[in-house]
């Protein structure tokens, strides 16, 4: 069997090094997916508005948003502000806010999608049974819209999860930057580390990501 | 004769330029059924949504037992309750079980309680023979049982009227008969209806008069036999040869 490198994982704290580190994207990506999600409900009842005016900069926002790389997001906000207004803001306080802002969009667009796949004839059963438009927001038009969204938004937090890999380049000590420092400490003794602890970073993602999305998946099902 | 239930005065209907009905006047009265038959697009599916205050009309009133039905009104989903609508496209709530789709007006809107809603329901379900299916989904079920879980769902409410529009048009032909077999049902136990269909079979055994429609207008209106055997108008017998077939062998 080759040389792995995965002594290296058994040497001083590394193992639990990298679970600090995993815990901090951990804890980034839900701190910004608790900010995202309801954020991302208002803006997408706004983008279901009819005002051409709350329709076109919800739009821009999108747009602009989604087709920005979320790397460009992160220098913009971490490096930018420094230099543009003398923010002096800490590499996790920029990811928060640039996964927020990132998370606000795709979490808008998700929204407004589920609330416009309620047919027309769902509120017209619903007003011509008598219901009120409250009654008929509460028992027919929510409860189907939350039901479409909430496998929709767990997979946003995977999404989210995965992309804080990209924090390291602006400083934030996460799991991939703990392994690139593990990496780096054991060159000489243990050349081969590389593979095994990325290898280790690897499953840390799965074993994390892999629940939530086996939830996804089963109250898509549940609820179809 | 005693009062009508339904009365439509002068109804004038407008989607923007396009005028679908002028000047349009018909009463309904108590335990009648009334056919609304016409080509397509003559506005049969638009004047049931006027009815049920769907759409908003430009001119005329609608009154249900001496009240105005307007979608101004206060008092619309009160009214509401007094008519029940079957749709072309079964639309029962996908995300509650037949039971609960039968539930849910009687309770949240009559605030009626639930057992006695519930044993209703269930004796309804039973005489349509889907007693059985009142825990099941939508989903679960086919074509024709939406539609006639559909209509129980409207028949408790106890409506003084009931609308429907052109409930068998989606279905697959073999499930347009146990449908139709309800409402015929219904029918006989002297229920006041109004149904747009284009099952002309079953418009003449159900109907007590037709009502034609064309052009913006009521063309024509009769009992079954009189409209179908001999109509008083070209355009309806035109519109009747559209159902028969005939080949021309040389």
């Amino acid at each position: 069997m080759p040389d792995l490198g995965l002594e290296v994982l058994l040497k001083g704290k590394n193992l639990s090094r990298l679970l600090g580190g995993l815990g901090v994207s951990l804890e980034i990506s839900l701190i910004s997916v608790a900010i995202s999600i309801p954020l991302g409900v208002v803006l997408g009842i706004l983008m279901t508005w009819k005002n051409p005016i709350s329709r076109a900069i919800t739009r821009c926002y999108l747009e602009f948003v989604r087709i920005m790389p979320q790397m460009v997001l992160l220098f913009i906000v971490y490096f930018g502000t420094t230099r543009a207004f003398g923010w002096n803001l800490s590499g996790e306080l920029s990811s928060v806010i640039v996964f927020s802002v990132w998370g606000t969009a795709e979490m808008g667009d998700l929204v407004r999608g589920a609330v416009i796949s309620i047919p027309a004839h769902q509120y017209e059963s619903a007003e011509a049974l008598g219901l009120t438009k409250v009654q008929t927001y509460r028992y027919i038009v929510l409860p189907q819209t939350v039901r479409r969204l909430i496998p929709l938004s767990i997979n946003l937090i995977t999404r989210m999860i995965k992309t804080t890999s990209l924090i390291l380049m602006i400083g934030v000590v996460e799991v991939m930057k703990v392994a690139q420092q593990i990496i780096e400490a054991n060159r000489m003794s243990s050349p081969n580390a590389a593979f095994g602890v990325y290898l280790t970073v690897f499953v840390l993602y799965f074993v994390a990501c892999w629940p939530i999305s086996l939830l996804a998946r089963y109250l898509e099902k549940r609820w179809r | 004769m005693a009062e009508p239930v339904l009365t439509i005065e002068h109804l004038t209907k407008r989607f923007g330029d396009l005028e679908v009905f002028r000047d349009i006047s018909l009463d309904i009265h108590e335990g009648e059924v009334i056919v609304i038959v016409g080509p397509s697009g003559c506005g049969k599916s638009t004047l049931l949504r006027c009815i049920n205050a769907l759409e908003e009309i430009q001119g005329g009133e609608i009154r249900l037992r001496g009240e105005l039905i307007s979608k101004d009104s206060k008092h619309l989903a009160e009214m509401r309750q007094k008519i029940g609508m079957v749709f072309q496209n079964y639309e029962l709530f996908p995300h509650k079980t037949v039971l609960d789709n039968i539930l849910l007006a009687p309770m949240k809107v009559q605030k009626r309680p639930k057992n006695e809603v519930k044993e209703e329901a269930l004796s309804l379900l039973a005489r349509i023979g889907l007693e059985e299916k009142a825990d099941s989904f939508p989903r679960q079920l086919s074509g024709g049982q939406k539609q006639r879980v559909a209509i129980i769902r409207a028949l408790c409410m106890h409506p003084e009227i009931l609308l429907f529009d052109e409930v068998t048009a989606a279905l697959d032909p073999e499930m347009v008969r146990e449908v139709l077999e309800v409402i015929l049902g219904l029918a006989d136990q002297g229920r006041t209806m109004v149904i747009v269909t284009h099952e002309m079979q079953f418009a003449r055994a159900v109907a007590d008069r037709i009502i034609f429609l064309d052009d913006g207008g009521i063309v024509e209106e009769g009992t079954p036999e009189q409209f179908f055997d001999h109509p008083k108008t070209e355009r309806a017998e035109r519109f009747l040869q559209t159902f028969t077939f005939e080949r021309k062998r040389s």
